[in-house]
């Protein structure tokens, strides 16, 4: 896969599944047991393999954190080190997005609990990766 | 109540239908082209909803001939074959729907460049896109309002 595909990927199995609940939510509105749930599947269970968003983006990212694997290995050194620049915002963007994840997912008993805290930064988080990782689509070549 | 058909190869779709579009349309949800011509023809729907990727469907379940598909884009590649049509599910059911005389408003959750989108108009008529599960968005393209 090359990273533009990478990023396409990343958006629509990780941006667009992960805010499915939280973009639609009512700020300050507590949210019932269905939608605390559903948004536990949004950061918990993605996609067919009902895994962890941290752990879809983690392997859809790879040929953008590291182009090594994929992607560079038809051109010619110079233009492996053009990419490698190219993508230094989109990694940044992706540092960002996983340090988020990793913060939801340290979040995932209260949250799935209900604690309103927990259930409230969830929500911003989950808002917050759509929009890194629709940043750092753009950014991919 | 209006009426919404869902077609998707998961539960997310309809899972958020039934929480965020509740209000304005009455929902209902299938797997497969079959089981939409079915849904479409036991009782009518005003707008449909479509899933673009059916990652997790049976090739027996999809759209399109494989192996016309591998011949004629892949050189006979039938994984990557099967991984096109996956990959085009909900525009290929779309077309069978099309095909069958279903007219109604169709929507995608996707990204779609606007070229895509234009073929896509172009093809089969009333057809939107919408990049996120935008509730608000979606209710308008799909004519709640």
């Amino acid at each position: 896969m090359t990273p533009r595909e990478a990023a396409l990927r990343i958006v629509h199995d990780v941006a667009k599944y992960v805010a499915r609940t939280a973009r639609n939510l009512k700020s300050g509105v507590a949210l019932d047991a269905e939608l605390v749930a559903m948004l536990a599947r949004d950061l918990y269970e993605l996609g067919a393999k009902r895994e962890r968003a941290s752990i879809v983006l983690d392997e859809l990212a790879v040929p953008i954190a590291d182009p090594s694997t994929n992607g560079r290995a038809d051109g010619p050194p110079a233009c492996w080190s053009m990419l490698d620049a190219q993508l230094s915002n989109a990694r940044s963007e992706l540092r960002v997005a996983r340090a988020l994840l990793a913060e939801a997912d340290a979040l995932e008993a209260p949250l799935r609990a209900g604690d309103a805290r927990a259930v409230e930064r969830g929500a911003a988080i989950a808002v917050e990766v759509e929009r890194r990782l629709r940043a750092l689509a753009r950014e991919v070549p | 109540m209006k009426r919404l058909l869902v077609i998707e190869d998961g539960t997310e779709y309809a899972e958020f239908a039934r929480l965020f579009l509740a209000a304005d349309f009455e929902i209902e949800a299938v797997s497969t082209a079959k089981d939409a011509l079915a849904a479409l023809t036991a009782r009518a729907a005003d707008a449909l909803l479509i899933d673009l990727r059916f990652e997790r469907a049976a090739p027996e379940d999809l759209v399109g001939d494989l192996a016309g598909t591998a011949a004629r884009l892949f050189s006979g590649d039938r994984a990557r074959a099967l991984r096109y049509l996956k990959d085009q599910q909900g525009a290929l059911v779309l077309g069978e729907l099309r095909a069958a005389g279903f007219a109604q408003p169709a929507v995608f959750i996707h990204d779609l460049p606007p070229r895509r989108l234009a073929n896509l108009r172009q093809l089969y008529g009333d057809v939107a896109a919408i990049p996120s599960f935008d509730a608000a968005a979606l209710r308008v393209a799909l004519g709640a309002a």
